[in-house]
């Protein structure tokens, strides 16, 4: 039987070099994409010569990584590639062709690899900042300043290379723009600008604007500010801008309005950067190269973490495929999963609580305390108490426990205030016994008002996430038994209340709905979701299950397709269709199950299964309703939404808000989901039978229905007792 | 003009508002509506006698079980005693409020099953399951409760039949302070017997321990008693756990809390002596403390209390068809629901107050049913105000047992009905007629 994964090692082989060649170029652009690469290979084709110094330069960096045993993850993503192509083209466009260029190209190759790794050390790994096109830089330089020195190498005339001009047809600005593209490869040629034009519209359309916008500013800035006599005459400010602009605003801040507004600030450093370098290095005959996107796009990092809240525009945490991939990424993860805390935080406590101050609230979360949460029991009456509610020990929180939000670390424990007799308040210890946890860096839950006596943990004591921290209590500023929870960013009692959300949050009245997180709000009733295990088990996807559906489209005919249930190296689950590689990641957690990304086509089992069971808690109840956010771009057209993406940072996000339930019929559980992306109406459903997960999905957008139904599950070795599923 | 109505005049020792040390004399509210609803309407439109559920209570007694619990234990999860109160409607209302179904028969499994409750969310309990049950239930997942050797070895053979590796959960029973034992259900844990029940599964190799469940007992009001026997529990989980490795994934305290209903042998009120939700359920986490696990790892605690989510919703409304006076001096209210239908009359002092407002003063009364019979007494002595003939009684908390025990006996059982929390009232059971009674005889050839 072929297997996909039998398959993948002979890819592999076969374009060993072929696709790190390509990568490196297309490195340029800050992605991994073939057909990018090869845009980017053919744009410095176009002075064959030049080209072949980068061609060259790139393969002998090749023979130095595996030499120096450089991480081979990072020479076939062609993380190793980009910088020596540079300096290839770059050694190639300045110098005459001649033998003792090639051995001086062969020696910056290798060089620059070298100078690659030690910034990797500095710079990614010292200082979280990336290394970019640095060593290419530094190398070049260095080259060109001792080349009047080497005996064979002659500088082309320095003039040369940046006198073209003269197409009547295309207006300057647009002239401008593409010779702007092709420099930054050294060939400042209208067809090697529009090749890289190509590439950059491959890549990302986002990418495409920004570069647009960095042009036009650039082109401003040399005409009106430095006076140029024609913006040819600057084509470096322009590549320095260019770059900067896609760097800031696609690659390491989530596109947006802000992130375009920093990224045209960004460009205008850049700007006047290049024309300083210009002046400086020019004095001693050297070129400006890409040196000033490289300080300005350093600085900018550096300045942004400053800043009291990474928001507007928000930096990412890791540099996507593309601004596209980055965008999506973060509006799905912040609208799926609130993105406030990497953590996952819980309630306080066990079962349904009811919040009698919240947030602003009207008594004492005001001001610099704004951000906190007092919580009481209620009854089905609505009462907090039983008798007359004169003694503490009548209220229905009293003595209930208090559970660690997130495994932390105590930092204080105070344990010793006595309960004040109901309706009078402690004026001396306001908060009274309380319980101080740290989550991780800069991040401390607060809970306080226990009950005497009643804290059972220590100061640095590590607690782990649902761990009983004390009773619920009325000691300090606090009339009547309840439960005071806030978080802070310091360790200090008494410091700021910071913004924060409860996660996997069950509330209202009956207990309907099911919120991801959620911010509880005055007379809110929240619970934590509870783990059924019939439910759970029918989601536990064994790794090397495999499914046979019979895929029906809405048209055309029926056809099978086999699914299976794998995990990859770094330890994501997913569900991957043999046939196309489509690949849904999920995951398995405690109380939920949850997917992620959807990857290849969308028209087979993994897309179906993202769009019918996207997340489904592992607590059947008949009211409970769960809404999540589906990316709309998977069901449009994949024409109109690449076009969507030129305007997609302004719009709001392009979803479909889905909402679900689950029943049961008979032992098979059933999810049933809809929604509307604009008018189109999306019914979904999903059957989960058994241990052996999925036996029937169906979508329908509109009036077509794709729909999916098992004829065979077999179980992964070693579970073959329960062997066959439906036949 | 209406004449005044003669009442016969009686002497009573006056004795209003008189203290004694317990508490001030009662005096009595009639009940007018029920949710809401007025009972002269129910009676209008459904008949006398008439059993009315409240949905209302049904729904907020759930709601308080499960708060008073899921507040000290991670996990919990009721499960609804089909045999306290089997209605069909009855039993919808606690599954939409999220409660499994607890069975003690095949027919109850039937039932479920056949309320579309699934098999996995079925306990099926009781010391009596044929194979056929058996089988039912190890197909459908259902969480099957072994009580007896015979039973494992019954369960084998079923799981080795059929080709399944089921889940259950063994019954136990335990000695705990102020409870008298209930040593017929389950496995003795005092005598290591329920450590032999495990040992001889796991020996079996065909079934899977996974739960632990007792019953103490019925209508305790002790709250003592739950907290040695979920202590009991967990150290007997602890024990499995290090000696066999076996994880219980459920601990079942089976019901028997009280309701607010007053035994004959009580001396106060039930609404007095009736431990709240939340004084069981301290008592329950408190013993459930003793069991060693990690946070987010508990095993589920299921509760299968009957009595005390389902009695205060049932009202019984009945029609006063004579007074009469006693030989000793009491007088005596014939009614037109008897013991047959209110079966726990044999238990309880059951609260009954008129269904309107009245005149008089309360004397010592007993209420009798229609049955020519001499045990036919609903209330053997109460101080109760004049009724006139026609005049509605309601009983109140009779919601459990009493529609899944009552005979058909003389006459025909009268109709249930069920107000919704918005007020509006269904018909939840049809009143038996003469074709009820005889649509199941057959009279043979000879006697035609």
């Amino acid at each position: 039987m072929v297997t996909v994964t039998a398959e993948r090692p002979r890819t592999t082989r076969r374009f060993a070099v072929v696709e790190p060649v390509l990568f490196s170029y297309s490195q340029v652009l800050f992605t991994r994409n073939r057909l990018v690469g090869l845009a980017l290979l053919l744009a410095t084709l176009i002075k064959p010569l030049l080209g072949a110094m980068g061609l060259l330069s790139v393969l002998v960096s090749f023979l130095i990584v595996r030499a120096l045993r450089l991480s081979p993850v990072f020479a076939r993503d062609g993380v190793f590639g980009y910088n020596p192509l540079l300096v290839g083209l770059a050694l190639g466009a300045f110098l005459e062709p001649s033998p003792a260029t090639v051995a001086l190209v062969v020696f910056g190759a290798a060089a620059v690899v070298f100078v690659q790794a030690a910034l990797e050390s500095l710079l990614r790994d010292l200082l979280r900042l990336p290394v970019l096109s640095l060593p290419f830089v530094l190398v070049t330089l260095t080259l060109l300043a001792v080349v009047p020195l080497v005996a064979g190498v002659e500088p082309v005339s320095f003039n040369e290379p940046w006198q073209m001009g003269g197409l009547c047809w295309l207006p300057s600005w647009g002239e401008y723009y593409l010779r702007t593209l092709g420099a930054i490869f050294f060939q400042p040629e209208l067809v090697s600008g529009l090749l890289v034009m190509v590439a950059l519209l491959l890549f990302s359309r986002i990418a495409l604007l920004l570069s647009f916008i960095g042009a036009a500013v650039s082109y401003g800035l040399l005409v009106w500010v430095f006076g140029f006599p024609t913006p040819l005459g600057g084509l470096i400010v322009g590549c320095n801008m260019v770059l900067t602009v896609i760097a800031l605003g696609g690659l390491w801040f989530v596109p947006g309005r802000s992130a375009f507004a920093l990224a045209t600030g960004g460009s205008l450093i850049a700007g006047v950067v290049t024309v300083a370098t210009i002046v400086v290095l020019g004095r001693h005959g050297l070129p400006a190269l890409i040196l000033p996107f490289n300080l300005t796009v350093g600085v900018t990092l550096f300045a942004m973490r400053q800043r009291v809240r990474d928001e507007a525009p928000k930096s990412v945490e890791f540099v996507s495929a593309s601004p596209e991939a980055s965008l999506h990424y973060w509006r799905t993860r912040s609208l799926r999963f609130g993105a406030r805390f990497p953590l996952r935080l819980r309630l306080p406590f066990q079962g349904a609580w009811t919040v009698t101050q919240g947030v602003e609230g009207e008594h004492t979360h005001r001001e610099q305390w704004r951000h906190a949460w007092d919580f009481e029991v209620l009854d089905s009456a609505g009462r907090s108490h039983e008798g007359d509610g004169s003694l503490v020990e009548q209220y229905h929180c009293y003595k209930l426990p208090v559970l660690a939000i997130a495994d932390g670390t105590v930092v204080n424990a105070v344990r010793n205030v006595p309960d004040n007799p109901v309706g009078n308040r402690n004026p001396r210890d306001p908060w009274g016994n309380l319980v101080l946890i740290q989550h991780g860096g800069d991040l401390f839950s607060f809970v306080c008002h226990l009950a005497l006596d009643s804290v059972r943990v220590v100061e640095g004591q590590f607690v782990r996430k649902g761990m009983v921290l004390g009773l619920c209590g009325n000691s300090g500023r606090s009339f009547v038994p309840h439960l005071h929870v806030h978080f802070q960013s310091t360790p200090r009692i008494g410091a700021p209340t910071v913004e924060s959300e409860f996660h996997d949050v069950v509330a209202g009245n009956p207990q309907a709905a099911l919120y991801r997180f959620h911010v509880p709000a005055l007379g809110d009733t929240v619970r934590t979701l509870q783990r059924q295990a019939d439910v759970a088990e029918r989601f536990s996807f064994l790794i090397g299950a495999t499914w046979r559906f019979e895929v029906t489209p809405p048209r055309g005919k029926t056809r099978i397709e086999e699914v299976v249930s794998g995990v990859d190296l770094y330890n994501n689950l997913y569900l991957e269709s043999k046939g196309s590689g489509a690949r849904l990641f999920f995951e398995n957690q405690n109380n939920q199950f949850v997917t992620y990304d959807q990857r290849g086509p969308r028209d087979g089992v993994p897309a179906l299964l993202a769009l019918a069971a996207p997340r489904v808690p592992y607590e059947q109840r008949d009211e409970l309703r769960w809404d999540d956010v589906l990316p709309r771009r998977h069901i449009r057209w994949p024409l109109v939404a690449s076009m969507l993406d030129l305007v997609s940072p302004f719009l709001p996000a392009d979803n479909v808000l889905m909402q679900y339930r689950a029943e049961w019929e008979g032992a098979t559980l059933v999810i049933r989901g809809q929604g509307t992306a604009g008018a189109v109406p999306i019914v979904t459903e999903a059957h989960f039978a058994g241990e052996e997960g999925p036996s029937r999905i169906s979508v329908s957008v509109g009036k077509g229905t794709l729909r999916a139904r098992i004829v065979r599950f077999v179980a992964p070795p070693g579970r073959g007792d329960s062997g066959d599923g439906s036949g | 003009m209406t004449k005044p109505r003669y009442e016969p005049p009686t002497i009573a020792r006056h004795a209003r508002g008189m203290m004694n040390k317990l508490a001030r004399a009662k005096s009595i509210q009639p009940m007018t509506h029920i949710d809401g609803v007025a009972v002269e309407a129910l009676v209008e439109r459904f008949g006398s006698p008439l059993f009315v559920f409240s949905e209302k209570t049904l729904k907020a007694r759930h709601s308080d079980l499960q708060g008073a619990f899921g507040r000290r234990w991670p996990k919990v999860q009721t499960a609804w005693s089909y045999k306290t109160n089997y209605l069909d409607a009855i039993c919808r209302v606690f599954h939409r409020a999220g409660a499994w179904a607890e069975v003690v028969s095949e027919l109850e499994y039937d039932k479920a099953r056949r309320l579309e409750v699934p098999g996995s969310r079925i306990l099926f309990n009781g010391p009596f399951k044929p194979e056929n049950a058996l089988a039912k239930a190890f197909r459908d997942g259902a969480r099957v409760h072994l009580d007896n050797f015979d039973e494992i070895q019954r369960a084998e053979k079923v799981a080795r039949e059929i080709g399944v590796r089921p889940k259950v959960t063994i019954r136990l029973n335990m000695t705990v302070a102020g409870v008298p034992l209930w040593g017929r259900f389950g496995f003795n844990l005092e005598n290591g017997q329920a450590l032999d029940a495990v040992r001889r599964i796991v020996t079996g190799g065909m079934l899977d321990v996974a739960g632990l469940h007792c019953h103490l007992g019925t209508f305790i009001q002790d709250t003592e008693a739950y907290r040695d026997e979920a202590r009991n529990l967990a150290v007997f989980a602890n024990e499995l756990k290090a000696e066999l490795g076996i994880e219980v994934d459920a601990i079942d305290i089976g019901g028997g809390f009280a309701s607010r209903n007053t035994l004959h042998a009580q001396y106060l009120p039930g609404e007095q002596t009736t431990p709240s939700f939340g004084q069981y359920a301290e008592a329950v986490a408190e013993g459930l403390d003793s069991l060693v696990v990690e946070p987010g790892h508990e095993p589920t605690l299921f509760l299968e209390t009957g009595r005390s989510l389902v009695d205060e919703a049932g009202y019984l409304i009945a029609t006063v068809h004579a007074n009469k006076r006693l030989p000793d001096g009491r007088k005596s209210l014939v009614i037109d629901a008897g013991v047959n239908l209110l079966f726990t009359a044999f238990w309880y002092k059951h609260d009954v107050v008129p269904a309107a407002e009245f005149r008089g003063t309360p004397e010592a009364t007993v209420i009798h049913g229609p049955l020519c019979m001499n045990i036919d007494t609903m209330r053997e002595h109460l101080l109760f105000p004049p009724m006139e003939t026609g005049s509605r009684l309601v009983f109140r908390s009779v919601g459990a047992y009493n529609v899944t025990q009552w005979l058909q006996f003389i006459t025909a059982r009268p109709a249930v009905v069920l107000v919704s929390t918005s007020g509006e009232t269904a018909l939840i059971r049809h009143a038996e007629t003469l074709d009820t009674l005889v649509s199941l005889e057959e009279v043979p050839e000879w006697l035609r």
